[in-house]
């Protein structure tokens, strides 16, 4: 398991992915879904550079 | 959807954007004067098509172009990522609808001065009203981003396979009654295939469309009415009592 706040590495190199924010679980699931298809709307704006 | 911290790159998919739109209108312009020079028997217009589609090529190059750097600079994801890659997809498609346009331009060079059936003309310009109608709205749903609308266009080609199918019978028919029709019938064969093929693009814009929108494919099997492949026109038979092997 690896923490990073860097998206590549985090796409490259796992297969399930968890986007945490301040300390809240956002959405866990398969690296695929969580970088190409997010089911949540705050993980779609992070992924994407809309914040953080 | 929100804008990105950084705004330029909003402005770079804006970008994409608006030539996808430029490349639209000069691919709708570029099949309506084809089918209008067609029509009318016009080798000015049909020239003047075939001029303009060195600017959609060259439209498209850009929008691959800038489209690979917004990869290499942004490391863009989600839809950001499926933005671009859409939009270097249809870019491709809306390119070869100006091929087809421009080979219409150069069969009306051909065949210019020729007389065509007045029935299969008016069947052309159906087909040409029907892909035109097709893409003007796919090229809507794209600016309005709505899936609905794209798989409401893919849904509908089957009308204009069905067209072609009989314009197909129509040609073979004419051809085989008289034999002088055969050369201009051929070239109005392609040009009617070719308008179906304009079709079969926008059906491929469409379903971009709908994985741009939704991330998902759009499934399941399109209605198809394309039975032009199988037709086939057999000559009427000798009437009686002529000796065999006659024409």
């Amino acid at each position: 398991m690896i923490a990073t706040p860097t998206m590549q590495r985090g796409a490259r190199l796992s297969q399930l992915t968890v986007f945490l924010y301040l300390g809240e679980l956002v959405e866990l699931g398969p690296t695929s879904q969580a970088f190409m298809n997010p089911g949540e709307k705050r993980t779609l704006n992070y992924v994407t550079g809309r914040f953080g | 959807m929100a804008d990105h911290i950084v705004s330029s790159f909003d402005v770079d998919l804006g970008g994409l954007r608006h030539s996808i739109g430029e490349m639209g209108g000069i691919a709708e312009k570029m099949l309506t004067d084809a089918t209008a020079a067609l029509i009318r028997d016009d080798a000015e217009l049909a020239q003047a098509v075939i001029a303009t589609d060195q600017r959609l090529d060259a439209l498209q190059r850009e929008v691959e172009e800038r489209g690979i750097l917004i990869i290499a600079r942004r490391q863009p994801l989600a839809v950001d990522l499926r933005e671009i890659v859409s939009a270097i997809r249809i870019a491709g498609d809306l390119e070869r609808v100006g091929d087809l346009a421009k080979n219409i331009g150069k069969r009306v060079l051909a065949i210019t001065g020729h007389m065509h059936p007045r029935r299969v003309m008016i069947g052309v310009q159906h087909m040409s009203d029907l892909a035109l109608g097709q893409l003007n709205d796919v090229l809507d749903a794209y600016m309005s981003n709505d899936a609905d609308v794209a798989a409401a266009v893919w849904a509908r080609d089957g009308n204009i396979d069905a067209l072609n199918n009989s314009l197909l019978r129509e040609l073979l028919t004419y051809m085989m009654e008289d034999p002088r029709s055969i050369s201009s019938c051929a070239h109005l064969l392609f040009c009617a295939k070719n308008i179906e093929r304009v079709g079969d693009h926008c059906t491929n814009i469409a379903e971009t469309i709908h994985y741009l929108v939704t991330g998902e494919p759009l499934v399941g099997d399109r209605p198809k009415d394309d039975r032009s492949s199988f037709a086939i026109v057999e000559p009427r038979p000798a009437s009686a009592g002529e000796p065999e092997g006659s024409l």
